[in-house]
């Protein structure tokens, strides 16, 4: 393999394979420290709280939301479209990123997929809660029945059902398929015990033959080539449940490539929020380094241009077109009663990102934070945005209304916080956050006398 | 393998005869169960133990009927003629009785006036005979007692009254000629009887005018119909005034533009704050109440010189009213004056102003009267004087409710405590009822058999149509055993009529054909009096100078009106009604202070602040329309909504018009006016008023019109060039419904919100959800306002009915990932409930936001049996008794919209099929088409080249409500035109696109 004397090291401190396993496995040996009992136990009270939001909801029915009979989707459908959104990194990083043949991809991958399940597992709540008759929901699947009622294929809606469980389910075989290897790894290390009889179940046999790692990879191209199409496609599709409508402000053709590379910038955002943390409590900073976070902030700065041209050609088409609904629809976001949504919008989005053309700005981990908790903000009020302020103003100026979300609205989002920490908390405890077999692959890459003088390392 | 039973089968294959039968080792081996049958039976068992006992099954009354009722055919329902009459207007009406209990009404189409149609309020009535509030059982202070006991004491009572003392029965205005023969028995066995009307609304200015003028205290008869220029003071009579339902039925004749039809009469009025009828006037001048009588002397004065008669004291606003004038005299003996003021010089001068006119003829028709509201301000007031002066002796309330109808209940409440023996009858709650000793509960009138001359000689029957539902008997009856008659109610009616009313019919047929006739038609006319009535010569000078007199002290003043919706208030403890926004503010649940945006700007107020007038605190509401210095309150208010959580809705103001002197005024100047700091959110259906320069309702005006059918309307052809499509035309075969709506005959009453709500029984949500914009109904009719706000004499209002518009290419259908909402193949946009699943998505998309969402249980058909929001106790057994059968009741989280009333389209299709005969046109009628008292509504098949909505589709007026989105809807619209001159700048700026 080509060695790079002076590209930066992917990892750096001079790790051996054996270092790289220790380090990376050491979270889940032993007992874990208090911070993660505290994280836990706050990640539970919150999905607690949503639990109750939950219940009240289906209990007294969606008239416990803020919704009305001008604005029929809120809250909830702005968080589905944000928590899918966020799903979006991981299967960017490991697929997409993996026929690009970027091997820092390696560092983060793992968490991200973990990430991306977990948002995509938050994200599926809100359709199915935002129901009526959330009893009912089983009658958006295409069985027979004795009824001879069929679904709608011409909704956007179904199309949803279908693009978001694809999505999951490829993304969560993907994610599975690379962690065994290294579940095997786990099961190795670990004295008999039912951790190990679990681990054991849990690595389908794996033996690190040659034929296994053969198969491994082929599959692992296959899976990424399946989930390369899905990256695209499932955003375009929440996309379409705008865009195929006739009210102003939904009804744009630009939405699918605008939702696509909005949902990767909130993404990376979104990793980039959470890596910043995890390498400093798990002391990974030699895996994920600031050259990680320089490359995650690039696709940040493009994804965040396309968002904000997307933006531009909104408002220009909007002006362009006449037609006075849609200039009202664009005039009223940035100035009517919800004018602070689109420019926190704006502000979070567009600009702030823009300092990531500064190298100092991209390589410092606390400013990077900030702009990434910003995008994050602003992502989910694009989504207000498009969502409340298209509705509460649209053709019939009789039927306008205004939206102010109630306590339940806001605990569900807050469970869904929840139900994402737990599952990352268990996560870091129970798996590797990082893919130990294939940062192996990547650790030569860089000659091995620069690593050792320190290289670039600014940990 | 193979086994074989014989020889022969073993050979030739051939099957046993009996090979279907067991043969006894089979049948021992399938008589063992084995371990697998033993879990099928256990887990079936347990299954089914576990369902049936989850199954709560309710134990339900039904009681087969012994003798199958000649009429009662269930699932069918029947119609009987009766009259809806709270003691304000009277309307014939039919109502749909199904299975024993009524649940509609509708208007009687044979009564002439009306020709069927119906206000907001006698299509709420139905809920009031289903009322638990209602006093159940006769009481004497407060302990329940038998009827005859109640009966003997109180006559006992009466012939315990001294001489010299009264005996006063209270009533509302009495209509019925029966009801007025057993009042004149009832003196006649107790010589010291004496009849006191009470109306709600006083009356008195009108009648006493015309006493002067006709020697006879009445009220004449209006046709509006008649009328090509009409001139309105604060006459609200397409909302309130005297007989909206009729008026609004006459005054539309002349609005209309169908038919050949090419002038429209003009309307004028003058009022100081917006009312339902100064909002469809062509011309609107706002003044002070105060200012009305010298306006009227001045347009006395400016019609006298006009005509070259003598002219009285100056008014002061000649030259205002010069244009109008002008107007009246150019429409000569068509022309009509009229005002709601209850000043008697005002209308004296109004009536001396339509006699220049000629009007007296054909339009104020004087040998037929109004019968209703008789009542009289001074009697009234001399029954009180009596009361304290201990002239009375006993005061019998018959559901006249004095302590709240009365201007001054608290008087009321004073006299009656020096009186010996009180009664009050009352159909329901009334404030009365805690001050009196005896409280007898009248029958609802579909539980009564009585009769109404609404107009002289034209008569009609109210007949019960259910059985009393409480231990109730109707007014008629109690009367009946005060005087110690035996008969029942239907037995006297039948022979009063026998007597009095058949024998004035031009209908020479015998008796009881009549009668029968009668019965099933609900309406009589009787033969034409002779003319008995002349006008006589009135010298008006001294009127003249008595108004000239009046001045306007330039301060506040207030004006109480009544409400659309709640009217005088008798009917404030109707949830429809309080539910029903008010056509001009769009605020329902609440009553409040009317302010112009410019008195709110120079106080500092805003919507939903809290101010105090003379201690009665109301929020106030910004009313584009109103006289910057008027401040109007809606009367009606400040009773008690029962339900669960009873409670006052709103604030009496009577209180604030109680002058010094017996008659009654309805305004009063306002001197202390105080903020209170705090506020109040009303609950309001339209936050936004203005139409954005959005083609929304197109209007012109007549000159423009007359000149190109189509003006206003230029662009519906323009967009119907740029209706392209990949698809083929759907073809609809069969019919394809539309409905048409004139919006020149809308006049926004309201009627067909509340019709529509009681066929489809759609929930009442209450205040609260009302605020958080969760109304359910099914029809809105959504009022702008054009031109300046600033300027109130200038502000233009539109309203236009909006319900589901059946779009052909509905962007609702296309988006339920359920396919819950579908098109029907007569082109019906239809909801199946119970596949909706509440994703809401079709709402969003829907350009007209005419889909409702079922936000929480309001109707109790949830699976949860503990989640239920009924405020107004909609949900109650009995109140449930008003359903519609033929219509779901929809639970918690699904979607809901108008249907075209399918239960209505599909049960004429059944019946034509049954027939074996087309479906004619006009056959089917929607809810709010049958309400309609202006007949702005009409439904029919466009595939019939011949019916009503073909011919309408072929009108220039017609447009399609965002017809540039080519969603291709089924309901149409015909242009607004007004009677004005020039066209101002009222075409919207908004331009077609593709």
């Amino acid at each position: 393999m080509y060695v790079s004397p002076l590209r930066e090291p992917l990892v750096t401190g001079a790790k051996s394979y054996k270092d790289v396993t220790d380090d990376i496995t050491k979270p889940m040996e032993g007992k874990p420290g208090k911070l993660w009992y505290v994280g836990l136990a706050t990640a539970l009270l919150a999905l607690g709280f949503g639990g109750f939001a939950i219940y009240v909801t289906v209990w007294e029915g969606i008239g416990s939301w803020g919704l009305n009979r001008t604005i029929g989707w809120g809250w909830g459908i702005t968080n589905f479209v944000w928590w899918v959104g966020i799903g979006h990194a991981g299967t960017f990083i490991s697929a997409i990123l993996l026929l690009f043949r970027q091997k820092w991809r390696t560092s983060i991958n793992r968490s991200a997929e973990a990430m991306t399940i977990f948002a995509v597992m938050c994200a599926g709540l809100f359709p199915l809660l935002h129901m009526g008759r959330l009893p009912l929901g089983f009658f958006v699947f295409p069985y027979p029945n004795t009824r001879d009622l069929w679904v709608n294929f011409n909704s956007p809606l179904l199309w949803d059902v279908f693009a978001i469980s694809t999505y999951f389910t490829v993304s969560l075989l993907f994610w599975y398929m690379g962690l065994i290897p290294d579940i095997a790894s786990i099961r190795d290390r670990l004295k008999d015990g039912i951790r190990k009889q679990i681990y054991t179940v849990l690595s389908f046999g794996w033996t690190g033959s040659a034929r296994h790692w053969s198969r491994h990879e082929s599959m692992s191209l296959i899976l990424a080539g399946l989930a390369a199409p899905l990256v695209l496609s499932v955003h375009s599709i929440v996309s379409m449940d705008f865009a195929t409508s006739v009210i102003p402000g939904w009804h744009t053709t630009i939405f699918p490539p605008y939702f696509v590379a909005g949902a990767v910038f909130s993404g990376f955002a979104m990793v980039l929020t959470l890596m910043i943390i995890t390498r400093k409590a798990l002391n990974l900073e030699n895996y994920i380094t600031v050259g990680h976070v320089e490359s995650m902030n690039k696709v940040i700065i493009a994804t965040g241009s396309i968002v904000g041209i997307a933006y531009l050609t909104e408002l220009f088409m909007a002006w362009y077109s006449g037609v006075v609904y849609e200039r009202y629809a664009f005039v009223n976001r940035a100035f009517g009663p919800y004018w602070w949504a689109y420019w926190i919008m704006m502000t979070c989005n567009v600009i702030t990102p823009q300092l990531f053309w500064f190298k100092k700005i991209r390589r410092n981990l606390a400013a990077t934070f900030v702009i990434s908790i910003f995008v994050n903000i602003g992502m989910w009020f694009e989504r207000f945005v498009i969502i409340v302020t298209s509705l509460h103003r649209d053709f019939l100026p009789s039927s306008w209304a205004m939206y102010s979300p109630t306590w339940v609205e806001v605990g569900v989002y807050i469970g869904t916080f929840g139900l994402f920490f737990t599952m990352f908390f268990l996560f870091i405890r129970f798996f590797p956050v990082i893919a130990i077999s294939e940062i192996k692959s990547v650790l030569k890459s860089s000659g091995e006398n620069f690593i050792k003088k320190g290289g670039r390392n600014e940990k | 393998m193979k086994y074989w039973k014989s020889i022969e089968e073993y050979n030739q294959g051939q099957k046993d005869d009996h090979a279907h039968l067991p043969n006894k080792i089979q049948a021992q081996e399938a008589l063992k169960s084995n371990r697998r049958d033993f879990l099928k039976y256990f887990g079936f068992s347990v299954a089914s133990a576990a369902v049936l006992a989850s199954c709560e099954r309710p134990v339900k009354k039904a009681i087969p009927l012994l003798i199958q009722p000649e009429e009662v055919r269930p699932g069918i329902a029947n119609f009987y003629a009766s009259t809806f009459y709270n003691g304000g207007e009277a309307v014939p009406i039919l109502v749909k009785v199904r299975d024993g209990r009524p649940i509609k009404i509708e208007g009687n189409d044979l009564f002439t006036l009306t020709e069927g149609g119906t206000s907001a309020q006698v299509q709420a009535s139905l809920l009031n005979l289903y009322d638990e509030s209602r006093p159940k059982v006769p009481t004497f202070n407060g302990e329940e007692i038998s009827w005859d006991e109640a009966n003997t004491n109180i006559t006992t009572g009466l012939k315990a009254v001294g001489e010299n003392e009264d005996i006063v029965l209270l009533t509302p205005t009495v209509i019925s000629p029966t009801q007025k023969s057993l009042i004149k028995k009832l003196s006649e066995q107790y010589p010291n009887v004496k009849q006191v009307s009470l109306d709600a609304y006083s009356y008195s200015g009108i009648k006493e005018a015309h006493q002067e003028l006709l020697g006879e205290s009445i009220i004449p008869m209006i046709n509006f119909d008649k009328a090509q220029v009409i001139v309105s003071f604060g006459a609200d009579f397409l909302g309130s005034w005297l007989m909206p339902t009729v008026f609004t039925s006459q005054y539309v004749k002349n609005r209309k533009l169908d038919k050949g039809q090419k002038n429209i009469s003009k309307h004028i009025h003058f009022e100081g704050f917006m009312s339902l009828t100064g909002s469809n006037a062509d011309d609107r001048y706002v003044i002070k109440p105060s200012e009305e009588g010298r306006y009227i002397l001045s347009l006395y004065n400016e019609v006298a010189k006009g005509l070259h008669l003598s002219s009285l004291e100056n008014g002061g606003f000649e030259k205002e009213v010069t244009k109008v004038a002008e107007d009246l005299i150019d429409a000569k003996s068509s022309s009509l004056v009229v005002s709601g003021s209850n000043d008697k010089n005002i209308q004296l001068l109004v009536a001396g102003i339509n006699t220049m006119l000629d009007t007296y003829k054909e339009i104020i028709n004087v040998q037929s009267t109004i019968n209703l509201y008789q009542g009289s301000d001074k009697a009234y007031a001399d029954f009180l004087t009596d009361c304290n002066a201990g002239k009375v002796g006993a005061v019998i309330c018959l559901e006249s409710n004095p302590a709240y109808n009365a201007l001054n209940g608290a008087s009321f409440v004073e006299a009656i405590k020096k009186v010996g023996l009180t009664v009050n009858v009352a159909a329901q709650g009334e404030e009365t009822s805690q001050f009196c000793q005896y409280v007898l509960p009248s029958s609802h009138f579909l539980e009564s058999w009585t009769d109404a001359e609404i107009i002289t000689g034209m008569y009609s029957l109210t007949q019960p149509v259910i059985q009393p539902i409480f231990k109730t008997k109707s007014v008629n009856e109690i009367l009946l055993g005060w005087l110690g008659d035996s008969s029942n109610a239907y037995d006297y009616l039948y022979k009063y009529w026998g007597d009095n009313i058949i024998p004035q019919s031009e209908d020479d047929n015998p008796f009881l054909s009549t009668w029968k006739k009668t019965l099933s038609a609900g309406v009589l006319v009787a033969a034409n009096s002779e003319n008995k009535r002349t006008l006589s010569e009135v010298d008006y000078s001294s009127t003249g100078k008595e108004l000239s007199k009046e001045k306007s002290n330039g301060g506040f003043e207030l004006v109480a009106y009544q409400s659309v919706p709640v009217g005088d208030g008798k009917m404030a403890n109707n949830p429809w009604l309080q539910e029903l926004p008010d056509p001009v503010s769009r605020v329902c649940w609440d009553n409040y202070y009317s302010v112009s945006p410019n008195l709110a700007d120079k106080k500092g107020w805003k919507q939903g602040d809290v101010i105090s007038i003379s201690d009665i605190e109301l929020p106030v509401f910004i009313q584009p329309g109103n006289h910057d210095e008027v401040i109007s309150v809606a009367l009606g208010y400040g009773r008690v909504m029962e339900g669960p959580n009873p409670e006052v809705i709103g604030k009496d103001v009577k209180p604030l018009l109680v002058g010094d002197d017996s008659t009654v005024k309805y305004y009063t100047s306002v001197a202390n006016v105080k903020s209170t700091g705090s506020t109040y959110e009303l609950a309001t259906t339209q936050t936004h008023h203005s139409m954005e320069g959005r083609a929304i309702v197109r209007e012109t005006s007549l000159s423009e019109y007359l000149k190109d059918p189509a003006s206003g309307n230029e662009m519906h052809a323009e967009i119907e060039k740029l209706h392209t499509s990949l698809y083929d035309k759907h073809e609809y075969k069969g019919h394809h419904w539309a409905m048409f709506i004139d919006l020149n005959s809308c006049t926004g009453c309201n009627a067909c919100v509340v019709a529509c709500s009681v066929e489809n029984n759609v929930p009442v949500v209450g205040r609260d959800e009302v605020r958080r914009s969760h109304e359910m109904h099914w029809l809105r009719i959504d009022r702008y306002y054009t031109e300046a706000p600033e300027d109130p004499s200038s502000l233009r209002v539109v309203r236009q009915p909006v319900m589901c518009q059946h779009c052909d290419n509905a962007p609702c259908e296309n988006v339920c990932p359920v396919a819950a909402t579908n098109h029907s193949s007569e082109g019906i946009n239809q909801m199946a409930y119970n596949r909706c699943i509440g994703t809401r998505y079709c709402n969003n998309n829907c350009p007209y936001k005419v889909r409702r969402f079922n936000w929480y249980d309001y109707t109790g058909a949830d699976a949860i049996p503990f989640n239920r929001v009924d405020p107004a106790g909609m949900s109650t057994d009995l109140k449930r008794m008003v359903l519609n059968p033929d219509v779901t009741v929809r639970a918690k989280g699904v979607i809901e919209k108008c249907s075209f009333c399918i239960q209505r389209i599909q049960e004429k299709k059944l019946d034509a099929k049954k027939e074996g005969e087309p479906l004619q046109d006009g056959e089917i009628q929607t809810a709010c088409q049958q309400g309609c008292p202006a007949k702005a509504i009409t439904f029919g098949d466009m595939n019939d080249k011949n019916s009503e909505v073909s011919k309408m589709m072929r009108d220039p007026r017609r447009y399609h409500l965002l017809e540039e989105l080519h969603t291709l809807p089924s309901v149409a619209y015909l242009t607004k035109v007004r009677n004005i001159e020039e066209t101002k700048k009222s075409e919207p700026e908004h331009k077609t696109h593709s």
